[in-house]
């Protein structure tokens, strides 16, 4: 085998798309020559090495983790002696320690002792704090022993659902949160407040259940917003969503929460946000991203902007808890200037050739997202000139389930752009028809098709077929060494060809 | 292990520290040589992240095991024979389940590395390795950061490059060989041998 044969074949092995064949050829090769069995040995040690320094763990990020896992380790031992002293001598954001939790860590001996001492421990400070808690207001009516929360404040129409049917429908203030209850909110708002005097604020289009089970509070979220305000005398409570868990430590802090990303924002104190690959340590006026539970959380961060991100948080005045604030009025994204191309404003949905699919009942989506100014997102899509050599293109705005007449476009040729806040992104991301097509567009103007108008070039063609298609478009920002995807924007458009 | 009763404040000795119940200092431990047991481990196992679990387990281990530790030695030694005992039974209780063969290879392949041991220290090519990728094109280092530190699957990457898999394959290829060989001369140079 020659010089180049030998290349290709560790090229696809290294791309691990080597067939059983040639994966036999290779092996042959390498028993046959030890030298070239170093050769190889010591790319793939550069290929690991590669992996470790570009998308491991920060040395801060790995050493946090493993003493997080100590530190429990270290209480146990000396639990019993130092409990009280501990709780009453820290400061209320320095009393817990919590540690992540880690899939596949294997019991041993010892820390099935350690366990069972750490029970019994939790046991103890139960007994300890719990009693001491107090009912949110004077007010309330006395608690049953399965109330965790009760609803502090709402704004517009907030579903509350239990096993129980009949006990469910929509919240009133003063109503009693059961352990296992799911509250959401669609375009409304909701201020909870719990036993142990920790206020849970929701936003707009936000879902979860709440578990008190094992005496903490736990909110499971499947999307939306919440603002966590813990009580002087509460214990850690958990906020987790499909990319992670976020535990409190004593402090305040914001958990934003979609089907790409959840952001913990800390105001005061510190929380742990942890998934299966890792665990960050996230202080007061940092953030932190959640994008999967099976990768390490994103780089801890300073969280700019926090004003206006939790600004939505001041429509419960704790001074004024009853209150309804005015809901603000969404801000359209700046139209653009139409040139003179032709698309044919959407038609009502009974008058559509082609069934839309049907509406979804009761959607979860908020009206007005939770802001986040630090990722971006598409704001729309255009159809573009192709004849056009302009570096910041004018389009028309293509609405949801529009219908395009290429017939009457400039070269009867389809280009559409997604239109991004801010302009400039690290890439967009196009899926169109659930995946039958998929790029990556790196420079603006980000079009379908991609463009080499950054260069003073034109745009490529992408022929559509005629028929309905699903475009969604998916910007990314730069962060750290990777990308984080801002709020993607999806619609259906109809290409017809016809004078 | 010790109690933490007392951190004595002119203690110096990270380990004393830590036998005192001192977590910061072990903290410390923890920063200082995790790089080079995260480069011993990520280079013998397939997995980046199973190399990662099996690191916090040598420190744990180390932790829980640091009042056994012989202060008249170097530390790094200690936890390097934690790393490789616990990689040892680690890959014992693997190869009991893998077959295949790119298993056969890779089995070959890491037998190799295995014997690089006393000769290449990862930790030192890791560090070489950081100075070579400064060392990389504008356009080479985009490439190696889509593969490696964004981890985009390879068809996307032609997508995005609008290169066909075999020539973005071969440029990886081409790549890893070129920093190969540049870790390979700074290592040389380290120790003198240039």
């Amino acid at each position: 085998m020659n010089m180049a044969e030998r290349d290709q074949l560790l090229a696809d092995f290294m791309a691990g798309a080597l067939s059983e064949d040639r994966q036999h050829v290779l092996l042959e090769e390498l028993q046959a020559d030890a030298d070239f069995a170093d050769r190889v040995a010591e790319l793939l040690r550069i290929h690991r090495l590669l992996g470790l320094e570009l998308a491991g763990a920060s040395a801060e990020q790995f050493a946090a983790e493993v003493v997080h896992m100590i530190r429990p380790k270290a209480d146990a031992s000396e639990f019993a002696r130092k409990v009280v002293a501990r709780i009453r001598s820290r400061p209320a954001n320095r009393r817990r320690r919590w540690r992540p939790m880690r899939e596949g860590a294997g019991l041993s001996g010892a820390s099935i002792g350690l366990a069972f001492a750490a029970t019994a421990a939790a046991v103890l400070l139960i007994a300890l704090v719990y009693p001491r808690t107090a009912p949110p207001r004077a007010s309330s009516p006395p608690t049953p022993a399965a109330e965790v929360a009760r609803v502090d404040a709402i704004e517009g129409d907030v579903e509350l659902s239990r096993s129980d049917p009949e006990a469910g429908g929509l919240a009133r203030p003063g109503d009693a949160i059961l352990s296992g209850d799911r509250i959401r909110t669609a375009l409304s708002r909701a201020k909870l407040v719990f036993g142990s005097g920790t206020e849970v604020l929701v936003n707009r289009g936000t879902s979860f259940s709440i578990d008190h089970s094992d005496g903490a509070g736990f909110i499971d979220m499947e999307a939306g917003e919440v603002f966590v305000a813990m009580g002087d005398e509460d214990r850690g409570f958990v906020v987790r969503t499909r990319h992670g868990r976020t535990v409190d430590m004593g402090t305040r802090f914001d958990v934003a929460s979609d089907s790409q990303l959840t952001t913990v924002i800390v105001t005061e104190g510190r929380v742990i946000s942890s998934t299966d690959r890792g665990s960050a340590e996230v202080d007061a006026g940092q953030e932190v991203a959640l994008m999967s539970v099976s990768a390490p959380p994103g780089k801890v961060k300073e969280a700019n902007d926090l004003e206006r991100r939790l600004a939505w948080t001041k429509a419960f005045d704790p001074k004024t808890p009853q209150v309804v604030a005015k809901v603000p009025k969404v801000v359209p994204p700046e139209p653009v200037a139409p040139p003179k191309q032709t698309v044919e404003e959407p038609p009502p949905v009974a008058a559509l050739p082609v069934e839309p699919p049907a509406p979804v009942p009761a959607p979860a989506k908020p009206a007005t997202p939770p802001a986040r100014p630090q990722l971006p997102e598409v704001v729309g899509f255009s159809l573009i000139d192709p004849r056009s050599r302009d570096p910041i293109p004018k389009g028309i705005k293509i609405p949801d389930r529009a219908t395009i007449n290429s017939f009457r476009l400039p070269d009867r040729t389809i280009i559409i752009a997604a239109n991004t806040a801010p302009r400039h992104v690290a890439h967009v991301k196009f899926v169109l028809d659930n995946g039958k097509y998929t790029m990556v567009e790196e420079f603006f103007p980000y079009t379908l098709g991609g463009d080499t108008v950054h260069k003073g070039g034109g745009y490529n063609t992408l022929a559509l077929k005629s028929g309905w298609h699903t475009l969604t478009a998916t910007p990314f920002v730069k962060s750290g060494d990777g990308f984080l995807p801002g709020k993607a924007l999806t619609i259906r458009f109809r290409v017809v060809a016809g004078r | 292990m010790h109690a933490p009763a007392h951190v004595d404040e002119e203690t110096t000795d990270p380990v004393a520290r830590v036998i005192d119940g001192d977590i910061d200092a072990f903290e410390g431990i923890v920063l200082e040589h995790q790089s080079s047991i995260r480069a011993h481990l990520a280079v013998r196992l397939r997995d980046r992240h199973e190399a990662d679990d099996l690191a916090q387990e040598v420190f744990l281990t180390a932790y829980s095991r640091i009042s056994t530790f012989d202060r008249g030695r170097p530390l790094r030694a200690w936890l390097r024979g934690i790393a490789d005992n616990l990689l040892r039974n680690h890959l014992r209780k693997k190869r009991a389940i893998a077959k295949g063969g790119a298993d056969d290879v890779m089995v070959l392949l890491e037998s190799r590395l295995a014997g690089m041991r006393e000769n290449a220290d990862d930790e030192e090519a890791l560090e070489a390795l950081r100075g070579c990728l400064g060392l990389l094109d504008e356009r080479a280092r985009r490439l190696v950061a889509m593969r490696y530190a964004d981890e985009i699957p390879l068809a996307k990457i032609c997508a995005r490059t609008g290169r066909r898999h075999s020539a973005v394959t071969m440029s990886l290829h081409r790549l890893r060989e070129k920093l190969r060989d540049c870790v390979r001369g700074k290592l040389a140079f380290a120790r003198g041998a240039m």
